[in-house]
């Protein structure tokens, strides 16, 4: 078993497959003999407790629903921690002399590392390890952003660097899905950064000139593709959907508002070239997703598929069409999308 | 063992803090680049009282464009953002455009003089137009041309306005204080700059009134901003400086760094 993710899914498997055995066996009656239920049913209780042990996975479906709201829970107190963090930051800091401040900043970052170190080493489903991994790094970022306000720094985007190695540290020395996402994020903000500042420009425009941040994107989405060894599990997936959203977010932008463009191109010309390429890479992504099974990658592209189409009817047709009629066009619209993808489902061998 | 990803994690965070607090005491060695009094016109402190008690104390710069040498709105112009680096520029004959994005920011050194030749021509200017106004019998005083930054004044243009005056502004902060070698009346400071289209003004006959132009804009100081340390902090706000209505008077230094970075003291 690879990590956690596999003998989670290897449990739920065990688990359906019981359930599928009842099932078959009330309309059909035995289906198997003793002897052979005896000693699926041993290997399966051994297998459970074995996963149970080393992975600490949840075996029944109350086990699932407590899991799932841990994980919730965590977020949600991760969220709340990194919160007050900075309100307390923001609400405490003025009474301070400068080097208590500076001092309470990398203090509090080195004990919430700590914290995610001692919580790692007792619980190995990562639920409090992973809210105080959070912690340390909002507090990590806090400590800089703060240290920049103290001493009148100009705002750098090299703060994003630091921010993106940080969390990725945590993320891969863990397995840390969402550390792993804070750490693509800060490094797309640095790249893009990096770039805009390359082409002459203050950094803080990458927020206008969002083609900056496609090259990250398109890099993500590669590395999320291509099979490695000593990727850690799960991640895979963040790399892939913080790309493709990233990547279709900007050329959604682009596609609707071409202003702020890098191409040396009229804003509409801009848009249309945009539009293109949503299409076409909304239609690739459903294709790939479809052929790699990849479940979340191909609703990605269908939803970049159906806003842009929507756009585009915005364009055509919103000025002069009754705005009844144009609600109804977009429907016929999905309607269609329907129709096209149930095709497809049909063709892979999904359902009829 | 401890997690090797926690030594990394920790390692980034002294490399970072360390970095920074090398970097300020840097900026901080030595004879700085500049020594300016500033008063509350310059610099203004604003706090609600609820959070006086906690919160860090930031003085928000405020500055003024200075007028061009012929009494322009701004010395900002077409030339000098050719001069800068600026290609293709939209003509001032280009009736056919509105206002549109020209290239974006870019990041220069400002120079700011303090209540110098540029603040008093500013006032001769606006002391000139309101007493044409008088003379005309308008009611409403004409506003100054040039534009404020940071939060609405507590006075009107002019009385109590900010005398800091954005004179310049260049690629090289070196070059630019050998320019201007007063270093207790010119900052030097780092701030981001862009061109701006201005669409021709017509009239309800669709004449022009007023030609299209292409004129640069300081769009901000870098940071523009100024962290008040203890104990300075509580003398100004026990002096009630950071009240939204405050008419107390106070001055301090503005120091500038090797770095062009500026602190209070």
């Amino acid at each position: 078993m690879s990590g956690r993710l596999s003998a989670q899914a290897r449990a739920d498997r065990i688990d359906a497959f019981r359930e599928e055995l009842a099932q078959l066996e009330g309309e059909l009656g035995g289906v198997l003999d003793g002897a052979q239920r005896q000693r699926i049913t041993t290997h399966h209780d051994a297998l459970l407790a074995e996963l149970a042990r080393q992975y600490d996975v949840a075996t029944t479906t109350s086990g699932r629903q407590l899991a799932l709201g841990l994980r919730v829970a965590s977020f949600l107190g991760a969220l709340a921690l990194c919160i007050a963090v900075v309100l307390f930051v923001n609400r405490f800091w003025g009474a301070l002399g400068t080097s208590t401040q500076v001092g309470l900043l990398a203090v509090g970052t080195v004990l919430a590392l700590g914290l995610t170190e001692f919580a790692a080493r007792r619980e190995k489903t990562l639920y409090f390890a992973g809210l105080a991994a959070l912690v340390a790094f909002a507090m990590f970022a806090t400590d800089v952003v703060m240290l920049g306000s103290i001493y009148n720094l100009v705002p750098s985007h090299q703060a994003f660097l630091l921010f993106a190695v940080f969390a990725g540290a945590l993320a891969y020395g863990y397995g840390l899905r969402l550390l792993l996402l804070a750490g693509l994020l800060s490094g797309a903000l640095w790249v893009a950064g990096t770039l805009v500042t390359l082409g002459g420009h203050y950094w803080g425009d990458l927020f206008i000139q969002r083609e900056a941040l496609l090259p990250v994107a398109v890099a993500a989405v590669a590395l999320g593709l291509v099979p490695r060894t000593g990727l850690r599990e799960g991640f895979g997936a963040v790399y892939r959907m913080f790309g493709l959203i990233l990547f279709f977010w900007v050329v959604l932008l682009l596609a609707g508002f071409g202003e702020g463009s890098v191409l040396p191109l009229a804003s509409g010309t801009v848009e249309a070239v945009y539009q293109v390429l949503g299409f076409a890479t909304a239609a690739l992504v459903i294709w790939v997703g479809i052929r790699g099974q990849w479940n979340h990658v191909t609703y990605t592209g269908v939803t970049a598929f159906v806003i842009l189409l929507f756009i585009k009817a915005m364009d055509w047709w919103w000025e002069w069409m009754p705005h009844w009629l144009f609600f109804l066009v977009l429907g016929g619209m999905a309607v269609v999308v329907m129709v096209l993808l149930k095709r497809v489902q049909a063709r892979v061998g999904g359902a009829r | 063992m401890i997690n090797r990803s926690v030594l990394v994690a920790g390692a980034v965070l002294v490399l970072a803090n360390g970095a920074i607090l090398v970097n300020v005491v840097r900026n901080r060695a030595g004879n700085p680049d500049a020594v300016v009094r500033l008063s509350e016109r310059e610099a203004r402190a604003f706090m609600p009282p609820e959070d006086q008690m906690e919160l860090m104390l930031i003085l928000r710069l405020e500055w003024q464009m200075a007028l061009g040498p012929n009494g322009e709105d701004t010395w900002f112009d077409r030339a000098r953002l050719e001069a800068l680096g600026f290609k293709d520029l939209p003509a001032d004959s280009d009736t056919a455009s509105g206002p549109r994005w020209l290239g974006g920011e870019r990041v220069g050194y400002a120079v700011l003089e303090l209540a110098g030749p540029a603040w008093e021509r500013m006032q001769a200017v606006r002391q000139a137009r309101l007493d044409s106004a008088k003379a005309r019998g308008d009611s409403a005083a004409p506003e100054a041309p040039a534009h404020r930054r940071g939060p609405p004044p507590r006075a009107p243009s002019g009385i109590g306005a900010s005398r800091l005056m954005a004179v310049d502004l260049g690629p090289d902060p070196a070059a630019l204080r050998a320019q201007y070698p007063d270093r207790s009346r010119y900052l030097i400071l780092p701030a981001s700059y862009r061109a701006d289209f201005t669409a021709p003004v017509r009239d309800s006959s669709g004449t022009i009134t007023a030609p299209a132009r292409v004129t640069g804009r300081i769009s901000q100081l870098l940071p523009g901003t100024l962290a008040v340390p203890q104990p300075l902090r509580d003398s100004l706000l026990s002096l009630g400086a950071a009240a939204p209505d405050s008419t107390t008077h106070y001055e301090f230094s503005l120091k500038v760094g090797k770095r062009w970075e500026g602190w209070v003291e």
